[in-house]
């Protein structure tokens, strides 16, 4: 039997559920608004998941205007209400929102607010439970409380990076617009917000698709939703035929093949245009590779900037083909061990040219290598301009995009296979934007974020494709295929 | 009313002790001594204490008065039975979810 379980006063969830949506019901049909078919049957997963406890996840891909606030609110309040009325505890539920101002929260909370004073009357004479509802616009929670003083507090809160809000913990969480929530965020600080004395949390992760995929957990998660997890405009139309002629005139309006309408009212997720590669396409690239010395070798540099990593990526031509090595990587700014270290690494690998990001590490670093690595490869400095960005980004992409990089699936060093995931992770997360007509790969916005090892593999590509060798030489052949 | 008296009014809704919920079922039968027992357990205990003892009451009541109206607990317990036996209202409610007509 689950903690959430024990914890239901001799109920059975099963018995606990239907508790809660005789309840649901009362507060219905006090309210000025019935929930449909899908809404209800969405709101009793939740309810069902809140009633079996444990670490549960919902994730809910509904189409814009649909009323997932409207679910979410009139769920919060009936989980809220009957912990306190009937199961006889207290409960922490959050709404967790990507707000950068109190605007976005500040929906939620009123449309919270405005059924408690829909059944208000209900509440304090039929159930005895008092509501206080934010004296001000900055009350942190809502509260239920009933006359034995158990209490549900439902409080909103941020999930902007800036918010800091590492304190709360919920037993009951909904986060809504996860589409664009900051990832990290969601996964460090706002998971783990499981309530206290007993954990145990429900996820309701609510959104719609955007244009763009900010959070690829969010956009994994709802791929293969099924109803009524998933409600686009058909079948929200099905069931409320206002909403089909509202929707008719928006799809007049963007157009049926527009990525506008796709998104918001199909919930499909679009082509990814701001990303330089999606996980699926990624994963396709693993491939096993028998080096041959005799091929040519190419490798690529970016070096640490101040609290960074410096790798090294080294690749192999073969036909049209590249296939990466190896990898190094070292952390901070010591740049002379880690020159002594490149050069170790790249002894073995005899590659023809390292061509190293030289923006903003100054001339003295790229001295280093090249003074480190004479008679082991020529040492080509870059910096990466705009022009550069445009040029280096366009041969990656199209490599990556028609399958001609491959990296590798089986590792015997545990080592490589760490830097491998790395390789992976930074990929699928690096933004790819277009600025002036050019293409830029940045990092996205946020803490921790790094690209490093896509910068370095994006040089060794450029390096193999353009053969920036200074000195074409054939390779020597040596016995064995390296380390 | 006197002045004292109108002060002991106010203390009382001040400190919350007068706001006592009587519930509609007590208000219905109850005679003024049963009522004034619902008061005092109300301002008596907390949590717990407060919630057994009000049910101990209730069910006394219950006994005393078969025909009084359903208390909160007894509404819901009719609610969860009637959810338990109607197979279309427990569809309805999403308790059984099978595919939609809609569904493609």
């Amino acid at each position: 039997m689950s903690l959430q379980a024990q914890r239901l006063r001799g109920l059975t969830p099963d018995r606990a559920v239907r508790g809660m949506i005789w309840l649901r019901q009362e507060l219905e049909r006090r309210m000025p608004y019935l929930m449909t078919d899908y809404q209800l049957k969405a709101s009793s997963m939740i309810i069902e998941a809140v009633a079996k406890g444990g670490n549960i996840e919902l994730p809910i891909l509904w189409a814009r205007r649909v009323g997932k606030t409207d679910m979410t609110a009139l769920t919060a309040m009936t989980v809220g209400i009957y912990f306190v009325r009937f199961l006889r505890h207290d409960i922490d539920i959050g709404f967790i929102n990507p707000a950068k101002t109190e605007q976005g929260i500040m929906v939620t909370r009123d449309r919270l607010r405005q059924k408690c004073i829909d059944v208000k009357g209900y509440l304090e004479i039929g159930l005895d439970v008092e509501t206080l509802l934010d004296q001000g616009r900055k009350t942190a929670d809502f509260v239920f409380r009933s006359s034995d003083n158990y209490e549900a507090r439902i409080r909103a809160i941020s999930a902007d990076i800036h918010a800091n809000e590492k304190g709360a913990g919920f037993q009951l969480s909904f986060f809504e617009q996860v589409e664009d929530m900051d990832e990290q965020t969601m996964k460090t600080i706002l998971f783990p917000m499981a309530a206290g004395a007993v954990i145990s949390s429900c996820r309701v992760l609510a959104g719609t698709p955007g244009l763009v995929v900010e959070n690829n957990y969010f956009y994994e998660l709802t791929r293969r939703l099924r109803y009524p997890q998933f409600v686009d405009d058909k079948f929200a139309s099905h069931f409320r035929p206002d909403y089909g002629e509202w929707v008719e005139k928006e799809r007049e309006r963007l157009g049926e093949d527009s990525d506008e309408y796709k998104t918001q009212y199909r919930c499909i997720w679009v082509v990814l245009r701001n990303r330089l590669i999606d996980r699926d396409t990624m994963i396709l690239l693993a491939k096993d590779y028998e080096s041959d010395q005799t091929r040519f070798r190419y490798a690529g540099t970016d070096v640490a900037k101040d609290v960074d990593r410096t790798v090294c990526t080294v690749i192999e031509r073969a036909g049209a083909e590249h296939h990466i090595l190896a990898w190094y990587e070292a952390e901070g700014t010591d740049y002379e061990e880690q020159a002594d270290e490149i050069k170790a690494f790249l002894t073995p690998w005899r590659v023809q040219t390292n061509l190293v990001d030289a923006t903003g590490v100054g001339d003295p670093v790229v001295d280093m290598l090249v003074n480190r690595c004479r008679g082991i490869c020529e040492t080509v400095p870059i910096k990466l301009s705009l022009q550069n960005h445009d040029a280096v980004w366009k041969i990656y992409e199209g490599e990556l995009t028609h399958g001609r990089l491959n990296y590798p699936k089986t590792f015997t060093d545990p080592e490589q296979k760490r830097r491998c995931n790395r390789f992976i992770d930074e990929h699928c997360i690096a933004d790819r934007n277009v600025v002036s007509n050019m293409i830029k790969v940045q990092k996205p916005n946020r803490k921790d974020a790094h690209i490093d090892y896509v910068i370095s593999s994006g040089l060794a590509v450029y390096a193999a494709v353009k053969d920036l060798s200074l000195h074409r030489r054939v390779p020597q052949v040596a016995s064995g295929r390296g380390p | 009313m006197t002045k004292v008296e109108r002060l002991e009014k106010r203390l009382e809704q001040l400190s919350g002790a007068g706001n006592v919920w009587i519930p509609s079922w007590l208000s219905a039968v109850g005679s003024g001594e049963e009522i004034a027992e619902w008061k005092a357990i109300s301002r008596s205990y907390r949590r717990e204490d407060l919630s057994e003892r009000r049910l101990e009451f209730q069910r006394e009541m219950r006994e005393k008065y078969p025909d009084m109206p359903l208390t909160v607990e007894e509404q819901e317990e009719a609610g969860v039975e009637r959810l338990r036996s109607d197979i279309a209202m427990q569809r309805r409610e999403g308790l059984i979810r099978e595919p939609s007509s809609s569904e493609t």
